[in-house]
């Protein structure tokens, strides 16, 4: 019906050539992008349709949920599993009876102290990045029951170390009903380990009044590295422990959760957090990471130093670029699907190679970097070097010397602002919570 | 100050009505003492610099719409989406301007403005009961800069009912299904110098929509008003008018619509996650016109309003965490245990990506301000020109407090799980406007010509009460226009006009404003049997604003983006031919059409989910292609038939291009209204009115949340006794 009056009543307008459009050379105050996109991105939200195309409608539906259960299923099959079946061997390498820590336990107060101590400490590295790369899919199994067993393998998205908590379990470890798992989750994982490996201040942390540690201090020194280095076994074991769970209750033999995870009436869901988590990099690798400890974010003093990751091992950038590795391997999804391919698909493959290309950048950054985050942030101690940060962040296409961090805090920014308008448009997700759409 | 602003300046000294010449007013015109009318009476259309409609008392009665919506569907260059089906919240549109929230028109009663703070909050989509109104006045083009802010689109003005010149009483009953209800009196008549009019109006429905389980979908509202008049007896006309208004709403209304698939297979259902949704609002309203003939040639008005709104709208705005209702209601295969649980068929598990979100978006509004009017007459030979000067002063804000709790379904109710919520939003947006309005309109032989200009000075401010946070904003803009008319004959009329149009973002926005460059041209012919007018028009946008509303994803109520440069173009024709007799019988036929045609300028994404990923040629959302609407009618002595059949194509709901099938779309729509009235005498007229006769039913929109379904088939029995 409609039809035929459109019919009757385009004679009239055609009759005044009111023609629209037109492009120009116009600019946009968004996010402008090449034109190489053309045709329907075949997004989901074209899921509705008149009833006489109904099944059409229901095609495309299914089509895109086969193609989101495809992505997801090759993102936990390739990426999430193996990475945390590799975080189970090199953990538990790390902290078996053979390991660097049991060599460098055994090597205290002799000649061979000094070299296990660097082996442990770059083997936690090691096992430290294994662990950053999981921060980029906290989903499923990790964050079930208020994140325990993600916490377990790190904490720091739970807030900072408790010092004086861990130096307790320096004491208690070696006692037989000694039970990690009593612990607070922030005396536990990778940045506890960090913390009892390359805390040269042997004195415990606590205050006087904690009994716990009431005779610590007054050990030899001997004793207390040995101490803590039993205590870093307890707690890596833990952390293997922890990953090992993960990695089972993942399982198609195990828990299975890969089978509920790609599911096509959870694939939405598990979509949705999938990238939820991939968001790590704003909110945990961005704004955490540098952009408080450097003041340029929710810091009250013109720095905030003591926010910084792994102060004690000056292991923060390094934290940061296996961050960017594991997002960039998520993004390409390996050598299967990834989020790359959904791009391209739609028409923006520009939008992959701006992507890659921030990636690279701040790899390449980090690189570069030798003052350890900590050190820059303790250094912007004026209002003249808080503003040079900014300035610095501002302006990342020039590294800034001085503070070399504040130009990565921009280059993660050039990453961030892709996610939160290209990523989240193209891919048809939201925001996480907590992550605001401006881009700064 | 810019450039343009020294112009305008200059202009104002050189034409300032103080520069007085010989002249005469119109004594003719002393009803619009008032100057509560923007155009004026039908045959006023025609002299103004520019397209505009009146829809008087005679068509708001045919078809009792209590819908703005409905009424609005004869003029052209309106758009209207439907987002309640009673029209309580509509989203109105003219001319490419968005017709999301009404927030691109100005809208005023009785000349100032109505909406609850019109610079603060645009996007408060509130229209006065339009039962209560005497007629509507729709104004585009050039003339639209007479009435400010929002001017990109033309305004809408409501006229209230007058005092009566005699003593009258007024009764005005209708019932229909779904225990829908209409009551109205008023009474009223002047004595002396006095004259006094009071009426009053309570409507309601339990609703078309069914709540599964046990629920009540509908709505009450209820609005009185009072007007005092006083004309004292002096050696100049003068007039003092007081109104007073208060209006209530009650209504159980959600933003949560419906799958596609569910909305075919029973449009008029409502899922259990809305159960708890209700809107509250009471409205309060002043004003105090004086406006007097100070000397033959001159004419003043002052007008001094005072509107406090507060509003408070319970209703589910998602879950706590996971995903957006909007990405459920698309995909439910993809999101089958949000799906279900929006249902009540699933019980939620204690996660926040199954715990619901139900939010009282409580906001409280003032509004206030005075304007005043000074017009004056002068005639040179067979030459007049009109000059008028308005100024006006304006503050208003809004408040919002948004509290969330959060909820489980169990078993199809919704329980608190007790977890205490911060406030969503919590700040406070203010404005203090000034704006300056002056035209010079030179009538000579058959040539008339307006050129005027509006200068807004906005200083806006921004209060985040969370983050202790504040932020200011000043903005001007200088809209110039110029109109022309020229008259062939006494049938036929060629019109053009020109002007800058401006809509201002919201305070302590950091984006640009909004502005257009609009140009229209037409011819008119109006004969005694036919008549016919089409008029092309064409707008180029800088700057176009897209504002969040709660319901968008990803950004909060208010925020505001720019999508850079939009040309939308089109044209409305619109035509009648009555008066013709046929074996005692009259008949008339009328109607009108509007081809629309838009498109982006430039490819980029936008941080505003109703935009998204915008390419270069994409026609804007919520722009129909065609509309429009054709009207029959029969009259007999004592009786008449009346046919309005409504039409629109697929709507776009997302920026595209090619086949409209492939992206967000509403249906394509025919409606059909009846109306049959019998006039027993000069004072009883008994009509029985049905809507959408054929009771289609379409997706209208798939906003705020969801497929929405339009108003399905309804019958009203209707008494008016006046005497």
């Amino acid at each position: 019906m409609i039809k035929l009056f459109t019919l009757i009543l385009a004679i009239s307008f055609t009759l005044v050539g009111c023609g629209g459009g037109g492009s120009g050379g116009s600019e946009s105050s968004q996010s402008p992008i090449a034109t190489s996109g053309t045709g329907s991105s075949g997004d989901d939200a074209s899921s509705d349709e008149s009833s006489s195309d109904d099944a059409s409608s229901d095609e495309s539906s299914s089509d895109d949920a086969s193609s989101t259960m495809l992505l997801l299923n090759n993102l936990a099959t390739n990426i999430f599993i193996p990475n945390y079946t590799s975080l189970v061997t090199s953990a538990g390498e790390f902290s078996s009876e053979s390991g660097a820590l049991e060599t460098y336990c055994s090597s205290i107060g002799t000649a061979e102290e000094a070299t296990a101590l660097a082996d442990a400490q770059s083997t936690w590295r090691s096992v430290m990045a294994d662990v950053q790369a999981t921060e980029l899919h906290a989903v499923g199994p990790a964050i079930a029951n208020g994140e325990i067993l993600r916490k377990r393998m790190i904490s720091f998205s739970d807030g900072a170390l408790s010092t004086c908590g861990i130096d307790e379990i320096a004491v208690l470890a070696s006692e037989a009903d000694f039970n990690i798992n009593s612990r607070a989750s922030n005396q536990l994982g990778m940045g506890a380990a960090g913390y009892l490996l390359f805390n040269e201040d042997l004195n415990h942390s606590c205050s006087a009044l904690v009994p716990t540690t009431a005779n610590w201090n007054a050990l030899s020194n001997n004793e207390r590295k040995a101490a803590r280095c039993e205590a870093a076994k307890v707690i890596v074991t833990d952390v293997k422990n922890a990953a090992e769970q993960i990695a089972s209750a993942w399982d198609a033999s195990g828990g299975n959760f890969i089978a509920e995870y790609s599911a096509e009436g959870t694939s939405g869901q598990y979509l949705q957090d999938t990238t939820d988590a991939l968001f790590y990099i704003e909110m945990g690798g961005k704004d955490k990471k540098l952009n408080i400890p450097l003041g340029l974010r929710t810091c009250t003093n013109n720095s905030c130093p003591e926010s910084v990751e792994s102060k004690y091992s000056k292991n923060s950038l390094q934290n940061i670029k296996s961050n960017a590795l594991a997002f960039l391997e998520i993004f390409e999804g390996g050598t299967g699907r990834g989020f790359d391919d959904v791009i391209s698909e739609a028409g923006f493959p520009e939008v992959n190679q701006s992507m890659q290309t921030a990636v690279a950048d701040i790899i390449s950054a980090i690189d570069t970097i030798d003052t350890p985050l900590y050190e820059q942030a303790l250094s912007i101690n004026t209002s003249s070097k808080a503003t040079a940060c900014t300035n610095a962040s501002s302006n990342p296409g020039t590294m800034d010397l001085d503070l070399p961090a504040c130009t990565l805090a921009g280059l993660m920014k050039r990453v961030t602002d892709i996610m939160k308008l290209e990523f989240v448009t193209i891919v048809n997700i939201n925001l996480p919570s907590g992550v605001q759409s401006d881009t700064d | 100050m810019n450039k343009i602003s020294k112009t305008f300046w200059l202009g104002l000294f050189v034409a300032s009505p103080f520069t007085a010449l010989a002249s005469l007013l119109d004594q003719s015109e002393l009803r619009y003492l008032e100057e509560i009318v923007v155009i004026g009476d039908r045959q006023n259309v025609k002299e103004i610099a520019g397209s505009g409609s009146v829809i008087d008392q005679t068509e708001i009665d045919q078809f009792d719409h209590i819908d703005l919506g409905q009424l609005l569907g004869s003029v052209p260059g309106v758009y209207i989406r439907e987002e309640d089906g009673f029209g309580l919240r509509p989203n109105i549109g003219i001319r490419g301007a968005t017709s999301d929230r009404s927030q691109k028109i100005t809208i005023m009663e009785d000349g100032v403005l109505i909406t609850p703070a019109p610079y603060s909050a645009p996007a408060a989509y509130y229209v006065p009961n339009v039962s209560r109104v005497h007629t509507i006045e729709v104004l585009k083009g050039p003339s639209a800069i007479q009435h400010g802010p929002h001017t990109v689109g033309g305004s809408i003005n409501f006229v209230s009912r007058p005092v009566p010149d005699v003593q009258t009483f007024e009764i005005d009953l209708s019932k229909g299904i779904n225990n829908f209800y209409k009551y109205q009196g008023a009474i009223g008549g002047k004595y002396n110098n006095l004259g006094i009019v009071l009426d009053g109006l309570a409507y309601g429905s339990d609703g078309f929509k069914a709540l599964d389980g046990v629920g009540d979908t509908g709505f009450e509202r209820s609005d009185f008003g009072l007007k005092l008049s006083w004309r004292p007896e002096s050696n100049i006309e003068q007039l003092l008018t007081l109104k007073v208004g208060y209006g209530e709403e009650d209504a159980n209304e959600t933003y949560l619509g419906l799958t596609d698939d569910d909305l075919r297979e029973e449009p008029t259902r409502r899922y259990r996650a809305s159960q708890l949704a209700n809107f509250t609002s009471d409205h309060t309203k002043v004003l105090v016109n004086y406006g007097a003939v100070l000397r033959d040639n001159w004419r003043i008005n002052i007008k001094s309003y005072y509107n406090e709104f507060h509003r408070d709208w319970n209703k589910l705005d998602g879950f706590v965490l996971g995903p957006a209702l909007q990405s459920v209601l698309a995909r439910p295969n993809q999101f089958r245990t949000q799906y279900e649980i929006l249902k009540g068929d699933t019980n939620s598990r204690p996660i926040n990506s199954q715990t619901l979100d139900v939010t009282s978006n409580d906001r409280s509004f003032e509004s206030k301000g005075i304007q005043l009017s000074l017009t004056q007459i002068q005639k040179f030979g067979s030459a007049t020109l009109e000059s008028k000067l308005g100024l006006r002063l304006h503050k208003d804000h809004v408040e919002r407090q948004h509290s969330p709790v959060s909820y489980l379904m169990m078993d199809g109710n919704l329980v608190p799980n007790g977890i205490s919520r911060p406030y969503k939003t919590w700040n406070k947006a203010q404005s203090d406007a000034f704006a300056i309005y002056l035209a010079e309109t030179v009538a000579w032989k058959n040539l008339s010509m307006e050129v005027g200009a509006r200068l807004e000075k906005i200083d806006g401010k921004k209060t985040n009460f969370a983050t202790n946070t504040s932020s200011k904003s000043a903005q001007d803009f200088t809209s110039p226009g110029l109109g022309l008319i020229y008259k062939f004959n006494e049938k036929t009329t060629i019109l053009a006009g020109a002007y800058l149009g401006f809509s201002p973002p919201g305070p302590g926005s950091t984006v640009e404003a909004e502005h257009s460059l609009n140009y229209e041209y037409g011819i008119r012919y109006s004969g005694p049997v036919f008549g016919l007018e089409v008029v092309g028009f064409h707008s180029d946008y800088e700057e176009l604003i897209g504002r969040c509303r709660v319901s968008d994803s990803d950004c909060k109520p208010g925020k505001e983006f720019n999508g850079g440069e939009v040309k939308i173009s089109g044209v409305e024709i619109s035509s009648s031919i009555e008066g013709i007799q046929f074996g005692g019988l009259s008949f008339f036929i009328n109607g009108n059409y509007t081809y629309t045609n838009s498109a982006f300028e430039s490819t980029f994404f936008s941080g505003f989910s109703q935009w998204g990923l915008v390419k270069a040629e994409d026609e804007l959302p919520y722009l129909p292609e065609h509309t429009g609407q054709i009207g029959i009618g029969i009259e007999g002595g004592k009786w008449s038939l009346i046919s309005n059949i409504k039409f629109q194509s697929k709507m776009r709901e997302e920026p595209g291009q090619g086949v409209i099938e492939e992206g967000l779309h509403a249906d394509d729509y025919v409606t059909a209204d009846v109306t049959a009235s019998y006039f027993h005498n000069d004072k009883m007229t008994i009509q029985i009115i049905m809507q959408n006769v054929t009771d289609e039913a379409v997706i209208i929109a798939h906003r705020p949340y969801g497929a929405r379904p339009n108003h399905p088939r309804s019958l009203i029995g209707r008494i008016k006794y006046q005497f």
